[in-house]
């Protein structure tokens, strides 16, 4: 993994390598339920296996599901469209306008087709002699011009008569300038060239297949005049329900009508003819005289849908800019809001946005006797001969200060439960000395930098000027010489507890054995990459009680049986599987 | 800090000062410094922005008419091994740029923090783009951008309107900086 050590990864519990999956309905009954625990907490979450990977996040990554009272990840959300928008004119676009029209801009919002930058509508100059004519009016003409390298509408002969609707008068050019340059070849002779523009091909294959899909008698959607006429309700709806509607079984069983593909010109189907033509040859001609930088580049034809068929740098379009999302994210368990940004487009604030963050106690681990300066961040190594991350070494037992800070505002109570040695092929031994201590609750930094002197929270007594010394200095200076004892939390501020960790890093080479090995037995022995970083599965147990309000009623809450009146107290748990990846174990 | 004290060594001594040749009407910004031992010239309508420097260390420079030479730009050679540059008339060198070419042609414009090396010969109507580097010859009517990419500016060849529009707002910005900036080439006068 590419984070630098040390560094605490969490795991979503939507993986079925932390827990079965999801089945919300199935986990009603309390005998289901106690099943499901116990699976989970039998296995051990394995940071090597190959799909740990894909369920283990930073936690800022993650969001937190407040109904659901549980983690959730990019897997086990689901993302909805709020509003599409240009990224030029800020304008935001109906989804009926995008589905009708696409989703490019349809006002003025153009870029240019050389170099992307945008382009901004000025007036074309006149010439002196022209404008001061006494005989006529002034004569309005415009231009799209790139204020980076200077291309302009006027390198491809095109000027607007107006400064405003730039699409429209785009789209008159374009009708004029294809109907010109098919009238100039004889009907026949443009029939053998196969050389249908891409407007007409679009429309006939459009027209093709949605004769082909009314023919086969299929709708599209059984359901578009009934309330359900929604993707998301009919989800929802088919969720409850199950099953396939009878008219959908009814169709299922029936032989689906094959669907015919377009296969002439009239059908809007085109194939590319070897032969050689006149057309051909004009190009081949007029390549040999121009240079690279005439021809357009791929990315070029594929920016906008007129310049596909471009082969000239003279013959590009200006590209209409294409539209944006702005997407709100849903628990995919309660359908809840669980990150929703503001639907107004010049607004960046987030209505809605429940991060994990603010409702995970955080893991964070560091050596208790860390050598001086501190590692550094891998990512910060300029020079070849800076420090590496010190390896650790097989068999030498190193003690760690693994914190726990809290960000809600009730005091929990923490149990961390991890397997005596490792899993996966290096096994190390860890041992937490104080697997269960309680956690001062959040508040305002403000309370945090004044509690030493209100004392106004009992667990806090030692102060965080002290803890803010021994962060700083590594360690406090009076307990310099402290021991590590069983049983005792280390450190402890407000709302954070520091517990030491013991690990004895394995060896990577397997102990040699007197019985020579089958080849089955050296096999498995072999390392994979990454088997060398040394990670531990840490399960942390929150539990914390909490006064009930009306709204915090959650269906899918696994205390169900607490649910109380309001005002009443409720006991809340949140337990997760994270991952400390401490370091590289040195061959 | 550096810029500034530089600029008061340079009025605190005069022998340090190139000989110039800078036409009535140019505008040379207090700030802008001039230094070397060869001749510099300036003509007529030329702006000189403050902090824009003029090395004649190298070789002479002549700068034509209805220039601007932005903030932070640098024209001319400072080293021993120079040689003499020429920046034609409605040429725009903008802010932060560097030219070090032999001829800059007539009605260019040189991008921000461009870099003009040595070998460079700029064309007539050519423009570097912003944060381009060039260190070859450059036809007429180029476009340098996106890392190198060229172009031919058809519109600019084919049109002279468009030609003469630019010189025309060259102009009125030249007349706009004069009521701007504080013209002190007195200072670098005889």
């Amino acid at each position: 993994m590419a984070a630098a050590f040390p560094y605490t990864h969490y795991a979503c519990p939507c993986s079925d390598l932390t827990s079965n999956p999801p089945a919300s309905l199935s986990k009603r009954t309390s005998t289901s339920q106690a099943a499901n625990i116990d699976t989970t907490e039998d296995r051990t979450f394995n940071p090597h296996d190959r799909r740990a990977n894909y369920a283990l996040y930073p936690l800022d990554h993650l969001l937190f599901c407040d109904e659901c009272d549980s983690i959730r990840c990019p897997k086990c959300w689901t993302e909805e469209i709020i509003n599409w928008y240009c990224p030029t004119c800020l304008f935001e676009v109906p989804s009926s306008a995008v589905k009708s029209d696409g989703n490019r801009c349809s006002r003025n919002c153009y870029s240019c087709p050389e170099c992307t930058a945008p382009l901004s509508v000025t007036a074309v100059p006149q010439q002196a002699s022209d404008y001061l004519k006494p005989t006529e009016t002034a004569i309005e003409a415009y231009m799209l011009q790139c204020g980076y390298c200077d291309w302009s509408t006027r390198d491809i002969d095109m000027i607007f008569n107006k400064p405003t609707k730039i699409t429209e008068q785009l789209v008159k050019l374009r009708k004029a300038r294809t109907s010109a340059s098919s009238g100039k070849d004889s009907p026949e002779k443009a029939a053998k060239h196969d050389s249908i523009s891409h407007d007409t091909a679009f429309a006939s294959l459009t027209t093709f297949y949605k004769g082909q899909l009314s023919e086969s008698g299929d709708p599209q959607n059984p359901f578009s005049n009934t309330p359900y006429s929604s993707p998301a309700n009919l989800a929802r709806i088919m969720n409850i329900y199950g099953g396939l509607s009878a008219t959908a079984l009814k169709k299922s069983r029936e032989k689906p009508q094959p669907m015919r593909e377009a296969r002439d010109q009239s059908e809007g189907f085109s194939a590319y003819g070897f032969e050689e033509t006149d057309h051909e040859e004009a190009i081949t001609s007029k390549l040999r005289a121009l240079s690279w930088e005439d021809t357009t580049t791929a990315e070029q034809r594929l920016s906008t849908p007129p310049n596909n068929d471009s082969r000239f740098a003279d013959q590009l379009w200006p590209v209409a800019t294409q539209l944006r999302t702005r997407k709100g994210k849903r628990c995919k368990t309660c359908r809840q809001f669980v990150s929703r940004p503001d639907s107004k487009v010049t607004h960046i604030r987030y209505k809605i946005r429940l991060l994990a963050m603010n409702n995970v106690p955080r893991l964070f681990m560091r050596p208790l006797h860390s050598p001086n300066p501190a590692p550094p961040n891998p990512a910060f190594r300029l020079r070849e001969d800076d420090p590496m991350q010190a390896e650790l070494q097989a068999h030498v037992a190193q003690q760690y200060v693994l914190t726990i800070r809290n960000p809600i505002f009730e005091t929990i109570k923490v149990t961390l439960a991890t397997p005596g040695t490792t899993p996966g092929k290096v096994a190390s031994r860890i041992t937490i000395l104080c697997p269960s201590f309680p956690v001062g609750p959040a508040g305002d930094v403000w309370d945090e930098a004044l509690s030493s002197s209100t004392a106004s929270n009992s667990v806090s007594n030692d102060g965080s000027r002290k803890a803010a010394m021994a962060s700083l200095t590594g360690k406090a200076p009076e307990d310099a010489d402290r021991q590590p004892e069983a049983g005792k939390i280390w450190d402890r501020t407000r709302n954070s507890t520091s517990v030491i960790v013991e690990i004895v890093p394995g060896s990577l080479r397997p102990p040699p054995s007197i019985v020579p090995k089958t080849e089955d037995e050296l096999a498995a022995e072999e390392l994979d990459e990454d088997d060398d970083v040394l990670e531990v599965p840490v399960y942390v147990r929150a539990e914390w009680e909490t006064v009930i309000d009306a709204d915090s009623f959650a269906p899918g809450e696994k205390d169900s049986k607490h649910h109380g009146r309001h005002g009443e107290k409720v006991s809340k748990e949140l337990a997760y599987w994270c991952v400390l990846g401490v370091g590289r174990i040195a061959a | 800090m550096a810029t500034t004290s530089s600029a008061k060594r340079k009025t605190d001594i005069p022998a340090a000062k190139p000989p110039c040749a800078i036409h009535s009407s140019a505008i040379i910004a207090d700030k802008a410094q001039i230094t070397g031992t060869h001749p510099v010239t300036i003509g007529q309508n030329t702006v000189l922005h403050p902090y824009a420097r003029i090395r004649a260390e190298g070789g002479a420079v002549t700068i034509g008419r209805n220039c601007v030479v932005c903030e932070g730009a640098i024209v001319g050679t400072a080293s021993e091994n120079g040689f003499d540059v020429v920046i034609e008339d409605y040429v725009t060198i903008e802010t932060g740029a560097a030219v070090e070419a032999k001829t800059v042609g007539y009605g260019c414009e040189i991008g921000v923090k461009a870099v003009v090396g040595r070998e460079a010969m700029i064309g007539q109507w050519c423009r570097i783009a912003a944060l381009e580097k060039v260190d070859n010859v450059v036809e007429d009517f180029t476009v340098v951008f996106g890392d190198g990419a060229r172009r031919e500016d058809v519109a600019l060849r084919e049109h002279e309107a468009i030609r003469d529009a630019r010189a025309e707002g060259m102009e009125k910005g030249a007349a706009l900086m004069r009521k701007l900036i504080p013209s002190a080439a007195a200072k670098w006068a005889g």
